[in-house]
């Protein structure tokens, strides 16, 4: 017994000396940044989203830009009279924005669809190439729901 | 270790010596085998502890962001692998994983050995040898002990549990109260099993509840001590757990944090997960953590608590009858323990051809069917002929229906029998010799009389199982 131990301490004293292991860390996702703040396709000038969001997906379809969020915590009245006041700033009209609150009272409260002008992307930034992070996930990729 | 154990038991040292030369032959078989899934966690795990103790041991102040993110990571997995695997990452940092496996199937066998020895002296000779039998060698049990899934090591450190809860209540009727030392024991032993797989959390509570009422039925005020260092022991060596993963996910983490995207993933819709679908090109575990990390960024809340509402929302439109249907789905995965035996297959072979595909796949069920009859004949009969049976009857019973709780919470998957396989054995020894029992009527020996209470208590074990498998039945048609 005494010599296990002494082992085990004579183990501990050298590992210093052996080099670090190296983990993956792959088993932690990463928490991608907000496309909007980033900037990677701008939202037009003085469209300033006011209220907590999270983007869903974002592409151009038939020539507009849709953009999915989804809004929390805030009362549905209260999201669409922020939105409201960022269309008129932006000179867009209210309709440009469809609010479709959920039905249960979560933290998450609904969705906000965004019909905008198509935007470029506007920044270097690498992680502007990720579609985890601009939401324009490419047609080929699966949905999340198989069990593997 | 052998050696004693060949004085003390010919037949056993064979019987156990068999199990580690089908590890042996099955070992070679898959030792290039990388990790893979939830393996490569516990390997981060391992890496990171290792890590940890490197860097105290140098007087460096510990990568917090590494230990957060591989040991904490998502608040899945309570580090008991990664324990297992740090002296391991400590001494060979770059180690490939086929050495690793080489020290996990060294630590699954001392584990084994330990485990046969406490049965065979707590329990006795007939299920220490059930133990060599059922489930050492179903060969899909044995590569899984190659493996870094806690599962299997949770099921047998269980059965020491048992072995002793059962021990000290024995010995408790003839008014032996155990020490305090023997309370810390069971703590480690069951604060141990959770570590290893926290699932088996409400088993370890189960058995420690039921043996404590009994315990403090027997010695009134002699038991409140032992008891009380038991509870002490586990919860302070839950708390390290709890509070890093809580510091690192900046919400409350007890055990685990799969529970609630389990509960969604299982019943309700998984595309209503992140309140509706998740992001696509990941699964069904990753998608909804890196959801909730967004939610919890836009309001501040924790993402554990995100988490929780996410469930709840995929959760809306569950039944009693989609619940019966999924949980009845659930058993069926459950029983098809035979999914593993592709670890022995190489990679470009057909899935289900060859002899080592037959050993692993055929070759585990035929073995595991008629023995899981068995057991479930266990959980019915009712031992009320000896008081050490009783209390081994109804301490197994409990820690059995207790682990068979996890089709109910969680998509089953084909290694979960390993932790409740490792209960099999016994529990198929135990009919045998209520049945026995019964068919003779011999009388119990003195001290040994039977406990009206105890028999009571496997009834209502009884008939609640078997409402409860009618239940499900009825509202899965």
């Amino acid at each position: 017994m005494a010599g296990m131990v002494a082992l085990a301490v004579a183990a501990v004293l050298i590992s210093p000396a052996l080099g670090r292991a190296v983990p993956s860390g792959s088993y932690r996702p990463d928490l991608p940044p907000d496309p909007l703040r980033l900037g990677c396709y701008p939202l037009p000038s003085g469209l300033v989203l006011d209220f907590p969001y999270q983007v869903r997906t974002d592409g151009n379809v038939d020539g507009h830009r849709l953009l999915t969020l989804q809004w929390d915590e805030l009362d549905p009245a209260e999201v669409r009279a922020r939105l409201d006041a960022a269309l008129a700033r932006a000179g867009l009209p209210r309709r440009a924005a469809l609010v479709t609150p959920y039905a249960d009272d979560a933290i998450v409260r609904g969705t906000v669809v965004l019909h905008l002008p198509v935007a470029r992307l506007a920044s270097s930034d690498p992680a502007c190439r990720d579609p985890r992070t601009t939401k324009r996930f490419p047609p080929d990729w699966a949905p999340s729901t198989a069990y593997g | 270790m052998r050696g004693r154990l060949a004085r003390a038991d010919p037949l056993l040292t064979v019987a156990v010596a068999v199990a580690l030369a089908v590890k042996a032959v099955l070992f070679a078989r898959i030792a290039d085998l990388p990790f893979r899934g939830d393996e490569v966690a516990y390997h981060d795990a391992g890496c990171a502890l290792a890590n940890l103790v490197r860097d105290l041991v140098a007087l460096r102040g510990p990568d917090t962001s590494e230990l957060a993110r591989n040991v904490v990571g998502n608040g899945w997995f309570m580090p008991g692998m990664g324990v297992v695997l740090a002296p391991f990452y400590l001494l060979a940092p770059h180690a490939g994983d086929g050495w690793a496996r080489a020290w996990l199937g060294v630590v699954s066998a001392v584990v084994f050995v330990l485990a046969v020895r406490s049965t065979q002296r707590t329990l006795g000779r007939g299920y220490a040898l059930a133990l060599c039998l059922f489930p050492a060698l179903v060969p899909v049990w044995v590569l899984l002990s190659l493996t870094a899934y806690g599962d299997l090591l949770a099921g047998l450190v269980l059965v020491i549990l048992l072995g002793r809860l059962v021990e000290t209540v024995r010995s408790a009727r003839a008014g032996d109260a155990p020490s305090p030392r023997d309370g810390a024991v069971l703590g480690v032993l069951g604060i141990t099993v959770v570590y290893l797989r926290s699932s088996a959390s409400l088993a370890v509570a189960a058995v420690a509840v039921l043996a404590a009422v009994l315990l403090v039925a027997q010695l009134r005020r002699a038991a409140a001590l032992p008891v009380l260092v038991a509870g002490a022991a586990f919860v302070a060596l839950l708390l390290p757990w709890s509070i890093s993963a809580s510091v690192a996910l900046d919400d409350r983490v007890v055990t685990t944090t799969s529970v609630p995207t389990s509960l969604a993933n299982t019943f309700g819709d998984r595309s209503e997960v992140c309140f509706g679908p998740c992001d696509p090109g990941s699964t069904v575990w990753f998608a909804p953590v890196r959801y909730a990390r967004e939610v919890a960024r836009a309001t501040g809340q924790g993402e554990v608590g995100v988490l929780d509402e996410m469930s709840d929302h995929a959760r809306e439109d569950v039944t009693a009858h989609s619940y019966a249907r999924d949980v009845v789905r659930n058993f069926d995965r459950y029983r098809r323990i035979d999914g593993f035996g592709s670890l022995l297959k190489p990679p470009d072979a057909p899935y289900d051809q060859g002899f080592w595909q037959w050993l692993a796949r055929d070759v585990s069920l035929r073995i595991f069917t008629p023995v899981s009859w068995l057991v479930a004949a266990a959980l019915l009969v009712v031992s009320r002929r000896r008081f050490g049976d009783q209390v081994l009857a109804v301490l197994l019973k409990v820690g059995l229906l207790a682990l068979l709780t996890q089709p109910f919470a969680h998509l089953a998957g084909s290694r979960y029998w390993t932790t409740a396989g490792a209960l099999g054995g016994l529990a198929v020894v135990l009919l045998g010799r209520t049945v026995v029992d019964a068919v003779r009527r011999a009388p119990p020996e003195p001290g040994d009389e039977p406990s009206r209470l105890l028999t009571v208590a496997q009834w209502v074990l009884s008939v609640a199982t078997v409402t409860v498998v009618a239940g499900i039945a009825v509202l899965a048609a």
